[in-house]
This record gives C-alpha cells, sequence and structure tokens, in this order.
C-alpha cells in the first residue's frame, strides 16, 4: 500500500512537470522573427483611449502596433508623449490555462518567469537610438500552470520601486499606488514536454501604462496609522 | 427638524407634484427634484440620487449630444470619462466609456450604457487641465422614498448593500452634510437600529474625494473617516465625524466585515428611511 501511494505521488509528479505549458517573454529577437512590441509610460488624456479594468483598478491607455519600429508609436496614427519604458519598470505576464479569458480579471498572475523581467534596451546596448527603447532585454520563460496547450495571455508592465517600497508584482504595484499597464488579451501557444517554448502571440500589440483612477487602498493604511497617531497624541 | 433641513436641501427647492389635489388630507405622490452638478477638472466620485426618466444612465444624465463633455472636437478632441464599478464579492470595475466626438446615442463611444442609479456612485473625468474650466450637469428625477416602488434602479427600496471590502456607493436619497448620523441614514452607531441595518464595524472607512483644486487631485484628493473607538474609549464613533459629503458626491466604504463560519461573505446594509409625507 504504501509501495503504491508512493508510486503514485512521483507519477502525479511527473504528470505536473509536464503538464506546464511554457511560452518564451522575449521581446526583439535582432530584427528576426519573433515577437516585438514596446511599452510606453502614461500617454496624454487624448491618447488614452482603451478602457483597462482589472478588480478596484481602472484607468484608460494607448494601445496599438503590432510591431515596434524603434522609437515609433504605440498606436499607428497617433503620436505618443510618455517616454518608453527603461530601468524602474518590470513585466510580468497574466495568464489563463486554456483560453478563452475577455476580461482581465480572469487572467492570473499566478504566472512563473524563469528570472524577473526588469532590463531594458537602451543606448548602452545594441539598438541605436534613443535613451530607452520601452523594449525589454531579458530572455525569461513564463511557465502557465494547467494541462492545455493554449493560454489567454496579457503582458502586465509596472513600475517596480517607490515611495511603498518594492513592488515585485504588478499586484503589489496597483497596491502601491505605481504606474502600471496591460497589453491586450491574445491566445498563446504554450510549449509541453520536450517542445521549446513559442513566442508570445504577434497579436499583442505595443501599449503604455495607464491614466488610473485614484483608488483607496493604500490610503486606507495611512488612515489607520493616523487615527492611532491622533489617539496616542490625546492620550 | 434636521430631517427637514436635510430633505429640503437635498430637494433644492423644487418640489413637483406628480399626482396633485389640492384639499386637505389628500398629499402627492411623487417629489420631483433637481441638482446641479459642478464637474472639476480631473476625476469626481460623483452619484445621483433621484430616478430620473427614462433612466439613469449616462446618455441621460450626462448627454453629450451637444458635445457638453469634450474639449474641441474630432480627434484632437479631450474626452471625458466614467468609470463605473460593481460592488460585490470581489468588486470590480465593469464599465468604462469616454465621450464620443460624433455625438451619437447620447455622445458616448461605449453607448453610454454606465448608470448612475441612485445609491451607486460613479468617477467621472473631466478631461481638462486642473484649474481649468469645469463641466456641469443637472440631474433630474424623482426623489427615492419609502414607498418608491421596487425596480431595477432600487433593487432592495432605500436599503444599499455594503459587500465585503470596497464598495462605491452614496445615499439613495439625496442629502448632504453628515451623511451618518442624521434621522435619514441608519447608519451612525454599531447598534442595530433596523431590521437589516447591522451599523458600521470597527475599523471601516469611508473614503470622500476632494475634486476642487484644494483636493489636490490624484490620491491626494482623499478623506479618509474610520469607525474607531473614540479618544475616551467610552464608544465608537466615526473619526473624524461628521462623515460630510455634498448631495451628488458618492464614497468609498470599505467594510472589515469578512465571511462567516460558512465562508459566505457577510454583508452590511446602509438603510435609510425617508418619505415626503406624513
Amino acid at each position: 500500500m504504501k509501495k503504491t501511494l508512493t508510486v503514485m505521488t512521483l507519477l502525479a509528479g511527473a504528470v505536473s512537470v509536464y503538464s506546464q505549458g511554457a511560452v518564451a517573454m522575449n521581446d526583439y529577437n535582432g530584427g528576426s522573427a519573433g515577437f516585438e512590441i514596446q511599452v510606453f509610460t502614461a500617454q496624454s488624456l487624448l491618447n488614452s483611449t482603451v478602457p483597462i479594468v482589472d478588480g478596484i483598478y481602472a484607468g484608460f491607455e494607448e494601445q496599438g502596433q503590432t510591431s515596434n519600429s524603434y522609437l515609433a508609436n504605440p498606436g499607428s496614427t497617433v503620436y505618443h508623449t510618455g517616454a518608453p519604458l527603461g530601468p524602474g519598470y518590470s513585466i510580468g505576464l497574466l495568464a489563463l490555462d486554456g483560453g478563452g479569458a475577455l476580461l482581465y480579471s480572469q487572467l492570473t498572475s499566478v504566472v512563473t518567469l524563469s528570472s524577473p523581467i526588469n532590463s531594458w534596451y537602451n543606448n548602452a546596448t545594441s539598438v541605436t537610438g534613443g535613451d530607452n527603447y520601452g523594449i525589454w532585454n531579458t530572455p525569461a520563460v513564463a511557465t502557465v500552470a494547467g494541462l492545455a496547450t493554449t493560454a489567454s495571455v496579457a503582458i502586465a508592465a509596472w513600475q517596480n520601486s517607490g515611495a511603498a517600497g518594492a513592488a515585485t508584482t504588478l499586484a503589489e504595484a496597483q497596491a502601491d499606488g505605481y504606474a502600471w499597464g496591460l497589453s491586450n488579451i491574445e491566445t498563446a501557444n504554450l510549449a509541453t514536454g520536450d517542445n521549446s517554448p513559442g513566442y508570445l502571440p504577434s497579436t499583442i500589440t505595443s501599449f503604455s501604462l495607464a491614466q488610473t483612477v485614484p483608488e483607496p487602498s493604500t490610503i486606507a493604511l495611512g488612515v489607520i496609522g493616523a487615527s492611532a497617531l491622533l489617539f496616542r497624541r490625546r492620550k | 427638524m434636521r430631517t427637514k433641513t436635510l430633505a429640503l436641501s437635498a430637494l433644492l427647492g423644487m418640489l413637483g407634484t406628480a399626482s396633485l389635489v389640492a384639499q386637505s388630507n389628500v398629499y402627492s405622490v411623487n417629489a420631483v427634484g433637481y441638482i446641479n452638478v459642478t464637474l472639476y477638472p480631473g476625476y469626481n466620485l460623483i452619484t445621483c440620487p433621484l430616478i430620473a426618466s427614462p433612466d439613469n444612465t449616462i446618455a441621460t444624465l450626462l448627454n453629450n449630444s451637444t458635445g457638453a463633455y469634450q474639449v474641441g472636437t474630432g480627434h484632437s478632441a479631450l474626452r471625458a470619462a466614467t468609470f463605473q464599478y460593481s460592488n460585490g464579492v470581489p468588486g470590480s470595475y465593469i464599465n468604462a466609456d469616454q465621450a464620443n466626438s460624433t455625438f451619437a446615442t447620447g455622445g458616448w463611444a461605449g453607448g453610454g450604457a454606465t448608470t448612475i442609479n441612485p445609491g451607486q456612485a460613479i468617477w467621472f473625468q473631466n478631461p481638462n487641465p486642473i484649474g481649468g474650466a469645469v463641466m456641469t450637469a443637472t440631474f433630474v428625477g424623482t426623489v427615492p422614498q419609502n414607498n418608491t416602488p421596487t425596480n431595477f434602479q432600487l433593487p432592495n427600496g432605500l436599503t444599499n448593500i455594503i459587500y465585503p471590502n470596497y464598495n462605491l456607493m452614496g445615499s439613495i436619497v439625496p442629502m448632504s452634510g453628515d451623511l451618518a448620523t442624521n434621522s435619514i441614514s441608519l447608519f451612525g452607531t454599531n447598534a442595530a437600529s433596523g431590521t437589516l441595518s447591522l451599523g458600521p464595524t470597527k475599523n471601516d472607512v469611508v473614503f470622500v474625494y476632494d475634486p476642487t483644486p484644494n483636493g489636490g487631485g490624484g490620491q491626494g484628493g482623499y478623506s479618509g473617516y474610520q469607525f474607531t473607538v473614540n479618544p475616551a474609549r467610552t464608544h465608537f464613533a466615526w473619526s473624524p465625524d461628521p462623515v460630510t459629503a455634498t448631495v451628488y458626491e458618492g464614497f468609498w466604504y470599505q467594510s472589515t466585515l469578512g465571511t462567516n463560519s460558512l465562508g459566505v461573505p457577510t454583508n452590511n446594509y446602509w438603510v435609510e428611511n425617508f418619505s415626503i409625507n406624513p
């Protein structure tokens, strides 16, 4: 009986390893085929026309253009006013195993990256042009839990540090009141087993961080702290 | 007297009648009122405590058919935006819309279907720069009362359900000033004073947003009110007290009630009690 249990446990472990889907998080492959987008800081209100609602957080951002052209606009017909992202910002992947998600709230942020994505192409690296390009430079692999070979995915970008400390996830950045944004939701093919991970879907477009609605969550801590202070003083 | 003051200030001096008979002891059934709304540059947290006709959508209440909620025209127009939040577990924004330069269907790109029913609040973003021109609106409609028939706009009469965690809401009945402690609202203490009213719970927080330039914009516009023990440790009260808002101002209510022993979310209730007739 004990042996059977042990064997079953090992088999279950094996299944879970081979059932996880992987996708390469590379952005810009030296001009060769692959996934290429740019991510920008928040655009002007004029250009921020795509509503982004993610739970208690909401805003408008700009999305558009399915391949970067090195400091080109994220939208194909308008001019961006914000700078491309660079150091101080991170990238993550939101996903739903099996696909079919229409809303950001249907995606889970429980996607494992082989390494944090927080380094960016700039003048010091291979691409010529301005200071930052909004193109990340970390060849990570994302692993989506589940059994399916496809997943709905969206790329998340966020400010990874500030007055409230470091933010290693989108959720932390949102709770800390930092800048954040999300790409459009598309379907990615996931590699399983021994297959090499594929690229992110080419239908994901360049996007900007959002012009966000003021959210109260970070204020809550301040209020509680202020109340405690007031109480102490009166005491 | 306080009730009258609050109610009358909320009705803003205009009471119409839907069925009026000029005889003693016969009263009008409905009261109709209007509210002039000022929408400052940046974000405004607004509510409409009136039942409008034909509905309480932004296409009706914030009609953009003449371009009132945009600055400029065509592709270069700066457009006002709205965000609708659905309270619940978990709460989430469910709708976002922007004024449309084509002026079709009330002039909203998303069709203007976002609602501002009594008890609800939404964000309105005036696209002008902070310190720039305000936008305005006039909400017209029937004042919700105890005898208002239950319909989609007042699903629970004058009871607003408060779900665990964040709720974007406003008073169902038009009133301004002290939201919590008055004879319209039964939410001033933590003693059960109605069939459904549980009262606020320790550490509940109300966030009121000041959209004026004095508010500072962004997150700095929030004023927080927490339900906590008073300095003398004799009872719980809102701190600061009172919780104040204007007649069309919505607010966040952060409820600390969680789930019961069966894992079912525990709701709270804000019960209001108002009738223009004796």
